[in-house]
């Protein structure tokens, strides 16, 4: 654990109070002209985003522009919503409750931020490539709509260490069997010695 | 040269060393005994089994808990193979059909699928077999014939709920057995919904900081600290409170295997009044959040007026459906045998979805209510108007309404302070508190070596000049280069987000994460066509986030209250929120989150002293570990409040 105060920025507060006190990037926000990050945080975005150029560029060089059409494909909200919905209550399910599109919407939100956030972001320790908790033992949240599985489908974030712990697991064996063989042959030819 | 006088000095300084220590034992020794702890009641065997029901929706739609007989079980369960094909029929068409075709409709079609003729006029087995098929029975009590003369519904004025909702039953079960389905249906358009409070002094406490606290209310789920004082656990948030304010009573609840714990950590408080702190030990796992299992107000009129906590059908959590907290409906019982008045209200809510303010333009009491509210009991059949109104006269106030759900509960997302002759409503200020945020970070990125401090310094300057573009490119390909392809980060590099001990690394580092992506995803257009549909989505709920947010500010705009917009990170489990507190006359217990943010804390705190004036005294409440898990201290304590005029 770092146990110091960072060593920069000096000045932190003087520096944050004119940050915040004058209030302006609250306004500023809504004036602001939208523009495409050249340079995306996460991973996923970056790989997102360099995709899109492509994607963009693509469709730029083609002409006439094609009309975007609707895609066959369900919606990433449908889905979380169509989750949610199906969630049992006793015999019926949610959907039975009359919720209306509007809050599921905000509902299903909520679960595509948390998913992805819980996917994302994920502290390993280096040594053994464990994922940690940032919560305590005790953790009971107060929107736990998850307890069941509203998520969306995704590729688990611990594919990459799971992958990993297979294919070490497997070359061990594997080397295991055939230092055995090794073994069993030396002795044969002990033997026939 | 003479060592006497030293070594002397030395046995001396041993034995007062040895002396201060004992009687620093004996006072903490003393400081524990006077621990006021409540005796743990053994619970009637209905109090039991509620306990031990488990946490999940209850299966029978209509489940209550009604603690003034609590022998009188409600069932938990619907029936089961053991019933008969026609109990187990109602039982699923109930569950489908409350919602969508009401109370009286579907009792009717119930009663006629359980042979509604088989009961004659005798209403005591109707009664039975539709609770038992789920059917909220209780609410029958709030309609009434609008055919019915005024000696009549004169007469029905003072009745119990019981005795009005079994005469009701009385009358369905002649129109269920007397006409077919289409006459039935013409015959309950006539019913109207006549709502009578559970009890008809109560009102509930504005907290909109007109008053002086009486007595605060928390539970516990641990007796010592989450990684130590600081860390803004529930502990650490009743040692804070404790402190701040040694001359409030507090009541808290607490799981009885943690009660040594306790008694331990307690004995390391300051010094304080012996008869602060009532301690109740609870069989059941309980949870942090007492504010969600009930909700303070007053019953009686002055001067014989007293605190009174009304509390819901059960204890829920969770927003699509209503999920049973067993230990923080037990906890009910306990309060009641220590002297607490409890209401039971027939309506279903969690506490930190509901705010009163007192508006002074309009003197009204006016009661706002997070949608899900709303929605939950729509689903044990009634109308949205009648929940409304339910509301309304049950919680004593004015007028009701309704915000939508911008961060799950209301109370993360307002909190008002009637000031002068006007009424504020502080909001999150979301984009003000990411960029600090944003800032913060830069420390720590330094730190573990991720950029230089040249880079430091440019991307400091970009962002106090608003440039986020400026900063994006010179933080995010540094913070790209960290991570794997799966978006792992090392710990190594979190560690550097944590400033003491009791800050938490990891939260730290995933808040500046969540911080980049809220200022890049809303300067990106939700209708790009993004290949990734996943992180499309990701991207458009930020969008429509911000949408249902300025619609929330609208709402309280448009009421004529005053929006003061507050640097406040509400994000769920990443939240640095500073609204989630509690008001009274002259203090504000403002949620802080410590360690790396605590620059934040104390603009903020600056912020608001001047918003809310020198009368008022801001008490940073650290309660970054209860953020973590979508808390803060208005989600943690329930706040009672002196009673004149409230």
């Amino acid at each position: 654990m770092h146990t110091d105060v960072p060593r920069f920025p000096r000045h932190l507060n003087a520096a944050l109070k004119s940050l915040l006190a004058c209030k302006a990037l609250y306004e500023h926000r809504r004036s602001i002209r939208v523009i495409i990050a050249r340079q995306p945080v996460s991973p996923t975005i970056g790989r997102m985003h360099n995709v899109m150029i492509f994607f963009l560029i693509g469709a730029a060089l083609q002409a006439p522009a094609p009309r975007p059409t609707q895609p066959l494909e369900q919606s990433v909200e449908d889905e979380v919503r169509t989750n949610i919905l199906e969630q049992s209550w006793g015999p019926g399910t949610v959907a039975d409750t009359a919720l209306p599109e509007v809050f599921l919407a905000r509902a299903a939100d909520r679960e595509i931020r948390r998913s992805y956030q819980d996917q994302r972001g994920v502290m390993v320790r280096a040594a053994d490539n464990r994922v940690i908790s940032p919560q305590s033992p005790e953790r009971e949240q107060k929107s736990s709509d998850g307890s069941t599985d509203t998520s969306i489908a995704q590729n688990s974030a611990l594919s990459g260490t799971r992958y990993a712990a297979y294919l070490y697991a497997g070359l061990g064996a594997g080397l295991l069997g055939i230092s055995t063989l090794l073994i069993c042959v030396a002795r044969k030819r002990g033997e026939a010695k | 040269m003479n060592t006497r006088f030293p070594q002397s000095l030395c046995r001396l300084a041993v034995v007062g060393y040895f002396a201060v220590v004992a009687l620093s034992a004996q006072v903490l020794s003393s400081s524990s005994s006077e621990l006021s702890i409540a005796a743990n009641r053994i619970a009637p065997p209905s109090v039991s089994r509620l306990a031990s029901l488990p946490e999940s929706p209850p299966p029978n739609r209509g489940f209550r808990v009604e603690f003034a007989d609590p022998d009188d079980t409600w069932p938990f369960e619907l029936p089961g193979e053991s019933e008969s094909e026609a109990m187990r029929r109602a039982a699923e068409y109930v569950a489908k059909h409350l919602a969508t075709d009401g109370l009286l409709r579907t009792t009717l079609q119930a009663l006629q699928m359980l042979g509604a003729e088989s009961f004659a006029a005798d209403a005591d087995p109707a009664w039975m077999r539709l609770r038992d098929v789920g059917i909220p029975v209780d609410l029958l009590a709030y309609f009434q014939n609008a055919d019915m003369n005024s000696d009549e519904n004169a007469r029905r004025v003072g009745t119990s709920w019981r005795s009005r909702a079994v005469e009701n039953l009385k009358r369905l079960l002649q129109i269920a057995a007397k006409t077919d389905a289409q006459a039935a249906s013409e015959a309950i358009q006539k019913w109207e919904f006549v709502f009578t409070p559970s009890e008809p002094t109560f009102r509930v406490f504005a907290e909109s900081g007109q008053h002086d606290l009486a007595m605060l209310r928390l539970q516990l789920t641990r007796g010592d600290y989450w990684r130590g004082p600081g860390a803004g656990g529930g502990t650490d948030i009743a040692r804070q409170i404790s402190t701040a304010l040694p001359d409030t009573p507090l009541t808290i609840s607490i799981e009885d295997r943690f009660l040594e714990d306790f008694k331990k950590t307690v004995a390391t408080w300051p010094a304080r009044d012996p008869k602060q702190m009532l301690v109740i030990p609870e069989s059941a796992r309980i949870s942090q959040w007492a504010q969600d299992n009930a909700k303070a107000g007053r019953i009686g009129t002055a001067p014989e007026s007293r605190i009174a906590t009304i509390v819901p059908r059960y204890a829920s959590h969770s927003e699509t459906r209503s999920v049973y907290v067993p230990g923080d409906t037990a906890i009910w019982f306990q309060l009641r045998e220590n002297g607490h008045t409890l209401i039971s209200s027939p309506l279903l809510f969690q506490g930190g979805n509901l705010l009163a303010v007192d508006d002074p333009v309009t003197n009204r009491r006016v009661l706002l209510i997070g949608e899900a509210e709303i929605y939950r009991n729509i689903a044990l059949g009634l109308r949205e108007d009648q929940v409304r109104t339910a509301f309304q006269i049950e919680f004593g106030v004015d007028e009701v309404v309704t915000v939508p759900a911008v961060s799950f509960h209301l109370d993360l997302d307002v909190t008002f302070r009637r000031q002068g002759d006007e009424l504020v409503a502080y909001v999150n200020d979301v984009h003000a508190a990411a960029a600090a945020i944003l800032f913060l970070g830069i420390g720590p990125l330094v730190n573990a070596g991720v950029i230089s401090e040249d880079v430091a310094q440019q991307a400091a300057e970009a962002i106090q000049l608003h440039n986020l573009q400026g900063y994006f490119d010179l933080i995010v390909p540094a913070v790209q280069k960290q991570a794997s392809g799966t978006g792992q980060f090392a710990m190594s590099l979190a560690e550097h987000f944590a400033v003491s001990a009791v800050d938490n690394p990891i939260g730290n580092f995933q808040r500046f994460l969540l911080a980049l992506d809220y200022k890049m995803n809303l300067q990106m257009s939700p209708n790009l066509p993004f290949p990734d549909r996943v992180n499309a989505a990701y991207i458009r709920s930020f969008h429509r986030l911000e949408r249902d947010r300025a619609a929330l500010h609208r709402i309280l705009d448009q009421r004529g209250w005053k929006v003061v917009p507050i640097p406040s990170f509400a994000m769920a489990e990443r939240s640095i929120n500073y609204l989630n507190g509690i008001q009274s006359r002259n203090r504000y217990l403002m949620p802080a989150y410590g360690g790396l943010f605590a620059p934040l804390d104390e603009q903020v705190r600056s912020i608001l002293k001047r918003e809310m004036g020198d009368d008022v005294e801001i008490i940073p409440i650290l309660c970054g570990e209860s953020q973590c898990r979508v808390g803060g201290v208005h989600c943690s304590v329930a706040a009672y409040y002196q009673l004149s005029e409230n």
